[in-house]
């Protein structure tokens, strides 16, 4: 068996055939244990044990609402600590059990050890599980945390006390009382053990929160607990023969009366839950990845936002008391995990799933995003389509080269190959003699004069960039047949879609040498305010220039903007008849429809990049649709889970992972950002030694 | 004391104490749930079920192989994070290690 499996059972306590996946033992055994619990004591105890049943989760839920801005102990731990209280009774009860009657009625016996034992063992659960995570969890708590484990283990000791222990009260009567796990016992009211285990608990939670102070670990600590033993001292006392009637009705007045002790719980509550808050309020930095809304538009679920707000609370907590007393060890671990897992969601490095509900219409599938309220249309043609070129299939309805009716000075050697917005040839410049990369646009778009226009539009930006890394225009124009043209230089070399389909992945030298080229050819081009929005492998060509191999060329400048309207600009690429897998390479922006700036450049860079490194895009999906939504809402694996062998992994990971940032504003500020950290890691690789 | 009676008392003393197996049992299925911590196979954790979550383990396998390399992340240039890794170093320079796990 191996260690997983052996995990798994040793969690689950094994599996039961039931149903497509099975029943674990654990659940049975839980289910069945609460069962057997509750049906014993309300068989046994009928109306009353089922009132003070509500009664005791009716107290807990109000706690629960009134400490909502404060707690981080989960639910689950407190379902533990109420099981536990009750499963202690039972204990209590078989001592009770084992002990001559004689001792247990001994009024002095009883006063002295088994009233504080009694009290003290309503709070094993809570001692327990504060001890079982004391190098993490323990840490991470409120005093209104620990108030809440006493009360739920209060709740779960009383309500089997309540029903059975005091139901055999001669002169008890049952009647509703006002205050929720409040019990009447020899006639009287008095308070219930969860209030009683509340208050002990919670003085304890105060002291443990501000134990640098020593006065508050000497007396607030203890405080409760001595309270609760008085309580119920009090209660004893009353019953003994003998007993002064002075101190019955002093004992009466201060303790034993139920509503004074349950002013003093909601005293108690009231100042735990405002040392919790001046603590969350004022332990933390005021940095922007430990804010609870800095984010606004943060693509969270409701419950991953309250999952992050109880680990931000967690830090406060810890933290609070990390810096008063910087000792090592357990604390500052727990420190530096939660303050490196808020970084990490805020740097968004943790994978997010978002709901996505749609329904088809005539325009084509609707996709609803639940968190931003935003939906995409997918056209009809675009649905289920494989992610697979269609050059070949474009292949076939080139337009002969004859009909192009180009300038004479330009002849067409070979024909042309779909990709990109147009369909290259190889040619002739009859003038000089060198050998030219003539474009034409595809057909389907020479009818439209929008896109001719745009097409020059862009022609014009292009020939104003200058660099020795970005394809050079030579010249452009449109024919008496309405097909627009580029003329180029001619590339002789391989793309990096070739190179990465062959080689699968790079080394970390030649991947710095090739995009930190790449990288200074798009920061001049967004220096020239021109964005390329289709940087992916097929667009990044590896030529061989003098004795430098792998001296880049970016070919499709611009191109990538011949939207056909505002809009479907998403779409563009799939619309034009451009290979759909462009969407591996597009920008949560883009996917998005809004409008872009440099950093959606970045973004393709990066995931380029990924694909570089990993060998694989950041995200695979069998539509456009899925793909598009991956994009915006998922981060990719780390890179080393696909790549073990990466080198300089801490290096290259977190660069990675910043151009890869959902949000603009989280990426490099700057293609030339970009270039200058790559050209940097350059120089760390020389120096190590990497090739 | 009847037979009957006695029966009775000794059921309703007994009868406490059965249900509360019950809720023994439920403790001990609830603890259960969160028990990866002894069986866990990595070692830079606290040992504690909830700092198993792979959030945490992310997070302390990210500060750990940072701590190793010597080598602060280059990108990483926040406030927070520079709290995480002086938390972190402080924790590794205490006196008192951190606990392995026996997997």
């Amino acid at each position: 068996m191996s260690q997983d499996s052996q995990l798994e059972r040793s969690i689950t306590w094994g599996m039961i055939p039931f149903g497509s996946s099975g029943l674990q033992v654990r659940h049975l055994a839980l289910w069945l244990g609460v069962g057997i619990w509750a049906a014993l004591t309300l068989v046994g105890t009928q109306l009353q044990g089922f009132i003070c049943l509500s009664l005791n989760i009716f107290f807990l839920a109000l706690i629960l609402l009134a400490t909502w801005a404060t707690r981080t102990i989960s639910l689950t731990k407190m379902a533990t600590s109420f099981c536990a209280g009750g499963f202690i009774l039972g204990v209590i009860s078989l001592l009770i059990m084992s002990v001559p009657p004689e001792l247990t009625n001994d009024p002095l016996l009883r006063t002295l050890a088994i009233v504080p034992i009694e009290e003290s063992c309503k709070l094993l659960p809570v001692f327990f599980l504060l001890w079982r995570g004391r190098r993490f969890s323990t840490w991470t708590l409120g005093a209104t945390d620990i108030l809440l484990l006493g009360a739920a283990s209060g709740a779960g000791f009383a309500f089997a006390q309540d029903a059975y222990v005091h139901q055999s009260d001669p002169v008890r009567q049952f009647f509703f009382v006002l205050i929720p796990a409040a019990e009447i016992v020899s006639g009287r009211l008095s308070c219930g053990g969860a209030i009683l285990s509340s208050l002990a608990a919670g003085t304890f939670g105060l002291g443990l929160l501000f134990a640098h102070r020593r006065a508050m670990k000497l007396f607030v600590l203890p405080l409760g607990l001595i309270l609760a033993i008085l309580d119920h001292f009090g209660l004893d006392y009353a019953q003994m023969p003998g007993a002064a009637p002075w101190l019955v009705a002093t004992l009466n007045f201060v303790t034993v009366n139920g509503y004074l002790a349950a002013a003093i719980f909601v005293l108690l509550l009231l100042a735990c839950i405002g040392a919790d808050l001046y603590v969350l309020a004022s332990s933390l930095p005021k940095l922007k990845e430990l804010k609870y809304f800095s984010r606004k538009d943060r693509r969270e679920s409701i419950d991953k936002l309250w999952d992050s707000s109880l680990d931000l609370r967690k830090l406060s907590f810890a933290f609070f008391r990390w810096r008063r007393k910087p000792i090592g060890g357990d604390l500052s671990l727990t420190v530096a995990i939660l303050a490196k897992r808020l970084v990490n969601r805020y740097n968004a490095l943790e994978p997010t799933s978002v709901t996505v509900t749609g329904g088809m219409s005539s325009a084509g599938l609707k996709v609803n995003f639940a968190d931003t309220g935003k939906s995409i249309v997918i056209a009809p043609e675009n649905l289920d389509q494989p992610l697979l070129s269609r050059s070949k299939e474009l292949a076939g309805q080139l337009p002969v080269a004859a009909q192009l009716n180009l300038p004479e000075r330009y002849h067409i050697l070979q024909d042309g190959s779909a990709g990109g917005m147009g369909i290259v040839y190889k040619g002739k410049d009859t003038t000089t003699g060198a050998e030219v990369a003539i474009k034409v646009m595809h057909p389907q778009h020479s009818a439209s004069k929008t896109h001719i226009q745009r097409f020059l539009l862009e022609a014009r930006a292009s020939s104003t960039l200058q660099h020795p890394h970005i394809v050079s225009l030579s010249d452009f124009g449109i024919t008496d047949r309405s097909v627009a043209w580029l003329v180029m230089e001619w590339l002789e070399g391989k793309d990096l879609e070739q190179i990465l389909k062959r080689e699968r992945t790079i080394k970390l030298a030649r991947f710095l040498k090739i995009f930190s080229q790449t990288a200074s050819a798009l920061a001049h081009s967004h220096s020239k305010g021109i964005i390329h929005r289709d940087v992916k492998p097929s667009n990044i060509i590896l030529i061989r220039k003098g004795e430098e191999d792998d001296f880049v060329k970016i070919v499709d400048f611009g191109l990538a903007k011949m939207a056909p309207k505002d809009g479907e600009e998403n779409f563009h690429l799939t619309l034009t008849g451009d290979t759909v897998g462009s969407p591996m390479f597009m920008s949560p922006e883009q996917c998005g429809g809004k409008n872009l700036d440099r950093r959606s450049d970045i973004y393709s860079l990066g995931c380029v990049m990924y694909s570089a490194l990993t060998g694989k895009p950041p995200f695979t999906a069998e539509s456009a649709g899925q793909l598009f939504y991956k994009q915006m809402y998922e981060m990719p694996p780390r890179p080393t889970s696909l790549n073990p062998t990466l080198e300089m992994a801490k290096t290259i990971e977190p660069l990675l992972f910043k151009a890869l940032q959902k949000e603009p504003g989280k990426r490099f500020n700057s293609m030339e950002e970009l270039y200058l950290e790559l050209t940097r890691i350059g120089g760390l690789v020389s120096s190590s030694g990497f090739r | 004391m009847d037979i009957g009676s006695a029966t009775f008392s000794i059921y309703r003393q007994l009868l406490p104490i059965l249900a509360s197996a019950g809720a023994g049992l439920s403790t001990l299925a609830l603890l259960a749930g969160t028990a990866k911590l002894k069986r866990s196979k990595s070692s830079a954790l606290p040992a504690d079920p909830e700092a198993r979550q792979p959030k945490y383990v992310l997070a302390a396998k990210q500060l750990l192989e940072q701590y190793e390399e010597h080598n602060p992340p280059p990108m990483e240039t926040q406030s927070a994070i520079h709290l995480a890794i002086t938390a972190f170093e402080q924790n590794r320079a205490a006196s008192t290690p951190i606990k392995k796990s026996k997997s």
